[in-house]
C-alpha cells in the first residue's frame, strides 16, 4: 500500500486544471482506473468547455461573495471525490478518490499532504 | 357569523416563468438601491415598494383593495369580525396609524399573525408589479422614523414565496428538510432546476441570504453538480471551504437542490453529517 492509501484508502494526483491531464500520480490497481475515468471525464468536460475550474471553486469574482474555495469535496454513496487547487500554482490541482466515505475530514487532510508532497516532488 | 364571500381574497397570481423573471429583476433593483436607503420606489400607477436597507416593508399594487385586512382577519380562528376590523381601519385612515399596529396593539392579532398578513400581501404585491412590466421610477427618500423591523422582508424571502407558488407542496416539503439540516449560524436555500433556471423555493436561517447571494449559490451549485454528474452520477452530496472564508454544504434530494452556507468548517462538517444521515436513512434528522 503506498503513502496515499495510508489512512482513508485516498488514491490523488496532480492534474493541471486547464487540460485536465494527470501530471503525476502514485496509484495502482483500480484506483488508477478510477482516475483514468477522472482524467477522461474531466477532458470531455474541457474539451466541449462545459465548465471552467473557477467555477468549481466558487471565484464567481463577484463583490460579497460568499463563494472562494480552496477545495471541494464530492460525496457519493460508495466514493468521496477531493479537489484541491494548489496555493502555489492555480493551474495546477490535486484531485483525489477514496471508497471511505465516513471520514470526510480526514480524507481532506490527507489530500492536502498529498499536494504538498506532490509539490514538492515536482 | 362572517360569510364565506366576505372572507374570500382573490386568487394569487401564479408564479409564472415570465413573472418570476421580472420579479427577480424588480428586487434586483431593491438590492442596487443604497445600503441605508430608506422610501419608496413607484411603479408608475402599477404601485410602490417601500424599502429600507435594501429590505421590503411595504409593497402594494393596483387591485388589491382591501386585501389586506381579509389577510388580517384570517389571521384569528374564528375571523376577526368584518365590523369591527371596519371600524378600526376607519380610525386608522383618520389618524395614519397603520391597521396591523392598531389590531396587534388591541391584542386581536398576534406579532407571528401580523408577519404572516403583512408578507402574503407583500409577495402578491411584488407579482402582480412584476406582472404589469411597470419599471422603477426614481427613489423617492424617506426622512421619518424607520420601519419596525419586526416586519421587514428580505428580497430572498419575497422571492422564495414568488417560486413556492409554483409547487407548493414540493417548497413545503423541501423547506422542512432544508430547516432539518439547518444548525447556528448557518444560512441555507433550496432551489427547484427548471428550464427558466434556478426557481428559489425557500430560505432558511439569519440574516436572511438576498437576492445576489441566492443567485450566486445557485448557479455554483448547478455548476458543480453538473460537473459531478459526468465524473459520477451519484455524487449526492458537495462541501467547499477555505481557511478565510465561508464553508458551504450542497447537495440534492430528488428534484430540490439545497446549499447552506455555515460560518466555518466545523458547522459544516456536522451539516454534512446531518444530510448524510438523512439521505441514508430517508428521513428528516430531528433539529
Amino acid at each position: 500500500m503506498s503513502d496515499s492509501q495510508a489512512q482513508t484508502g485516498l488514491v490523488s494526483a496532480l492534474v493541471d486544471l486547464r487540460l485536465g491531464t494527470v501530471l503525476s500520480a502514485s496509484v495502482g490497481g483500480d484506483f488508477e482506473l478510477m482516475l483514468e475515468d477522472l482524467a477522461a471525464a474531466s477532458s470531455e468536460l474541457f474539451a466541449t468547455d462545459r465548465v471552467s475550474w473557477d467555477v468549481i471553486f466558487g471565484r464567481l469574482q463577484a463583490r460579497d461573495s460568499l463563494l472562494g474555495f480552496q477545495d471541494v469535496v464530492l460525496v457519493s454513496a460508495e466514493r468521496v471525490y477531493v479537489l484541491l487547487r494548489s496555493t502555489r500554482d492555480p493551474a495546477i490541482g490535486l484531485v483525489g478518490i477514496s471508497t471511505d466515505s465516513r471520514n470526510l475530514g480526514l480524507a481532506l487532510a490527507e489530500a492536502r499532504n498529498r499536494l504538498r508532497q506532490l509539490e514538492a516532488e515536482r | 357569523m362572517p360569510s364565506i364571500s366576505t372572507l374570500s381574497i382573490p386568487p394569487s397570481i401564479p408564479a409564472e416563468a415570465g413573472i418570476l423573471s421580472a420579479a427577480i429583476q424588480l428586487l434586483a433593483h431593491v438590492e442596487s438601491l443604497p445600503p441605508a436607503a430608506t422610501g419608496v420606489v413607484a411603479f408608475g400607477q402599477e404601485g410602490l415598494i417601500l424599502v429600507e436597507g435594501r429590505n421590503i416593508c411595504w409593497a402594494v399594487a393596483s387591485g388589491m383593495k382591501r386585501r389586506l385586512s381579509k389577510l388580517l382577519r384570517q389571521q384569528r380562528s374564528p375571523p376577526l369580525e368584518l365590523g369591527y376590523v371596519e371600524e378600526v381601519l376607519r380610525a386608522c385612515q383618520a389618524t395614519g396609524r397603520p391597521l396591523g399596529e392598531a389590531l396587534l396593539a388591541d391584542g386581536q392579532i398576534s406579532e407571528e399573525g401580523l408577519r404572516a398578513a403583512l408578507f402574503s400581501h407583500i409577495t402578491e404585491a411584488v407579482a402582480r408589479i412584476a406582472q404589469s412590466g411597470a419599471r422603477p421610477g426614481a427613489f423617492g427618500p424617506h426622512a421619518g422614523a424607520g420601519y419596525d423591523p419586526r416586519f421587514v422582508f428580505s428580497t430572498g424571502e419575497v422571492l422564495a414565496a414568488l417560486g413556492a407558488r409554483r409547487n407548493r407542496a414540493l417548497a413545503a416539503a423541501a423547506r422542512r428538510h432544508l430547516r432539518s439540516a439547518m444548525l447556528a449560524g448557518a444560512r441555507g436555500v433550496a432551489f427547484v432546476r427548471e428550464d427558466i433556471g434556478p426557481v428559489t423555493v425557500a430560505v432558511e436561517g439569519r440574516p436572511q441570504l438576498k437576492l445576489p447571494e441566492i443567485l450566486e449559490l445557485c448557479a455554483w451549485a448547478c455548476s458543480l453538480f453538473d460537473v459531478a454528474a459526468v465524473v459520477d452520477p451519484g455524487v449526492r452530496i458537495a462541501t467547499s471551504g477555505s481557511s478565510d472564508a465561508n464553508a458551504v454544504v450542497a447537495w440534492r434530494k430528488s428534484e430540490v437542490h439545497y446549499v447552506i452556507v455555515c460560518p466555518n468548517r466545523a458547522t459544516a462538517a456536522l451539516v454534512t453529517a446531518r444530510v448524510g444521515a438523512s439521505l441514508d436513512s430517508g428521513e428528516e434528522v430531528e433539529p
